[in-house]
């Protein structure tokens, strides 16, 4: 009965196929939207196996597998136990890139508990069970320092460098925004580490005294978006109201927060008088008003972010350092977008935000570039 | 005048000067955070920043009205069966009814409303905020011997 009122919650929906001409989007001329499974509970990330298995996080911990378009019953299991509270809980999933050989795979989470917490990365093993998977070996390869109260901005998007090393987003933690600006806290830092958990030799602050090795750039507050491509670190952050950011990362630079944003906060009170300051890097792209990008992908030369606030996705074009927003796509997908990912097969996936998220695939009929 | 309009007049003006002085002093606790981060602000710049963030007092003027409606209540009914100096009771009861606030709408929220109030400093001075609007309360009142 209950694998029934799984697979019924997961009957595939054909929603539409094409696309009404308001929409921006340059390269889809036809589409579909695939609703791939549903009654996910604060999905917050995804990414696949080669079997074709989805792996699905669930903020409260646990991590979904959905099977040709079933949620399986069991779910991963030996799972590390998380501090699931405001924005806390389980958060990012990544595949490593030699996963076919290694059966690695990477956890970002909240630890800890109301009066110290972190964002935190382990490495585990995937190994099947009898009715699903588990994760063995499970390692954990970095938290972040200080311990901070309140549970909010941990950011914990990962990815991975065409050398293996693994960059981390970290939030500001909220109540603690100057830190960001302080090389010794991850607050408000990427930070790269090897796979291991040790420290490359080339990271620019490796060498400076009394600063934090691990940190890659500073001067962030809540990023949720990371992705990597030809070797270049695409980034999106939350801003406070307004000043929403996409970036592209790159080693020792400072990309200004708190110092310098568009934003203010949220009872309209400004967070700083500045909008540029010496030595801070400005965004590539800016949202004010904010709409409060939650992802980022790369699929067939483009960027797409997805928002919560705007309940969007948008489609940004690049051209070398510069890119620019081409405005909203995809527009039958309807409510707060958490996540996007592309798939080994060149679709793009949508996890959707809340209790009842969904998991949507697109697929593209036709390329018009 | 009424003495219910009176004591309305009394409560507007304590929740005015209590969100102006809270707003300052906000700005303030803001400007040396970033000046801790060695971030440089002239006084031209901390004054226009500071100016500039009165716009919350559309928001921090019916929130201080609504916990001063609410501690000065209570005070009234303690000063009438318990006694003592008058204006000591209004100035804690409004010491006590900002800070309540700030602290309930944190729990609620799981944020800092107000980034100037993150610091001990910084919550002290929005205590010493809500002293001054109980103060302010109780002078106006004072010679009516009328409380809400």
């Amino acid at each position: 009965m209950k694998k029934a009122a799984l697979i019924a919650t997961s009957l595939i929906f054909i929603f539409s196929n094409g696309v009404s001409a308001q929409h921006v989007a340059g390269n889809y001329d036809n589409y579909s939207t695939t609703v791939i499974a549903s009654g996910l509970n604060k999905a917050w990330a995804h990414d696949f196996l080669p079997n074709g298995d989805i792996l699905v996080t669930e903020r409260g911990g646990a991590i979904k597998v959905v099977r040709n378009g079933i949620i399986l019953s069991a779910d991963v299991r030996n799972v590390p136990d998380v501090y699931f509270a405001g924005q806390g809980g389980l958060l990012d999933i990544m595949l490593d890139a030699d996963f076919a050989m290694n059966k690695t795979l990477y956890l970002s989470y909240a630890f800890g508990s109301s009066k110290g917490n972190a964002t935190r990365l382990v490495s585990a093993k995937l190994n099947k069970s009898k009715d699903s998977y588990q994760l063995d070996d499970i390692n954990i390869i970095f938290t972040a320092s200080p311990l901070k109260q309140g549970p909010q901005h941990y950011s914990g998007r990962i990815a991975q460098m065409a050398d293996g090393t693994l960059l981390l987003g970290i939030g500001d933690g909220f109540d603690f925004r100057e830190q960001a600006q302080k090389l010794d806290s991850h607050l408000g830092k990427i930070i790269r580490i090897n796979s291991d958990g040790s420290v490359p030799d080339d990271n620019p602050f490796v060498k400076s005294k009394g600063a934090k090795p691990e940190i890659w750039s500073y001067g962030h507050r809540n990023h949720q978006g990371l992705v990597i491509a030809n070797g270049i670190v695409y980034q999106n952050e939350h801003g406070p109201k307004g000043g929403d950011e996409v970036n592209i990362i790159e080693p020792g630079i400072n990309y200004g927060w708190p110092v310098i944003t568009q934003g203010i906060d949220y009872n309209g009170a400004q967070v700083t008088p500045y909008k540029e300051y010496p030595g801070m890097q400005q965004p590539l792209v800016d949202w004010t008003p904010s709409i409060a990008p939650s992802s980022m992908a790369f699929h067939n030369s483009k960027l797409y972010v997805s928002a919560l606030a705007e309940q969007s996705i948008r489609e940004l074009s690049i051209n070398g350092k510069q890119i620019t927003d081409k405005g909203k796509v995809f527009s039958e997908i309807e409510g707060r977008i958490r996540d996007i990912a592309t798939s080994p097969d060149g679709s793009l996936y949508v996890l959707t935000d809340g209790e009842q998220a969904q998991l949507i695939k697109i697929t593209q009929t036709n390329i018009l570039e | 005048m009424p003495k219910f309009m009176q004591n309305v007049g009394a409560l507007i003006a304590a929740a005015f000067v209590t969100s102006i002085l809270g707003s300052i002093f906000s700005t303030q606790s803001v400007i040396a955070s970033l000046m801790s981060i060695n971030v440089d602000i002239s006084l031209a710049t901390r004054l226009s920043m500071t100016v500039n963030d009165l716009y919350i007092l559309t928001a921090l003027v019916p929130v201080t009205a609504i916990c001063f409606i609410i501690g000065f209540t209570v005070v009234g009914l303690g000063y009438r069966f318990v006694g003592g100096n008058r204006t000591v009771w209004y100035v804690i009861a409004g010491a006590t009814a900002l800070i309540s606030t700030l602290l309930i709408i944190k729990a609620m929220l799981l944020i800092t409303p107000i980034a100037g109030t993150r610091t001990p400093l910084g919550l002290l001075s929005f205590a010493f905020a809500g002293a001054v609007g109980g103060w302010v309360y109780a002078k106006i009142t004072a010679s009516k011997e009328t409380e809400l």
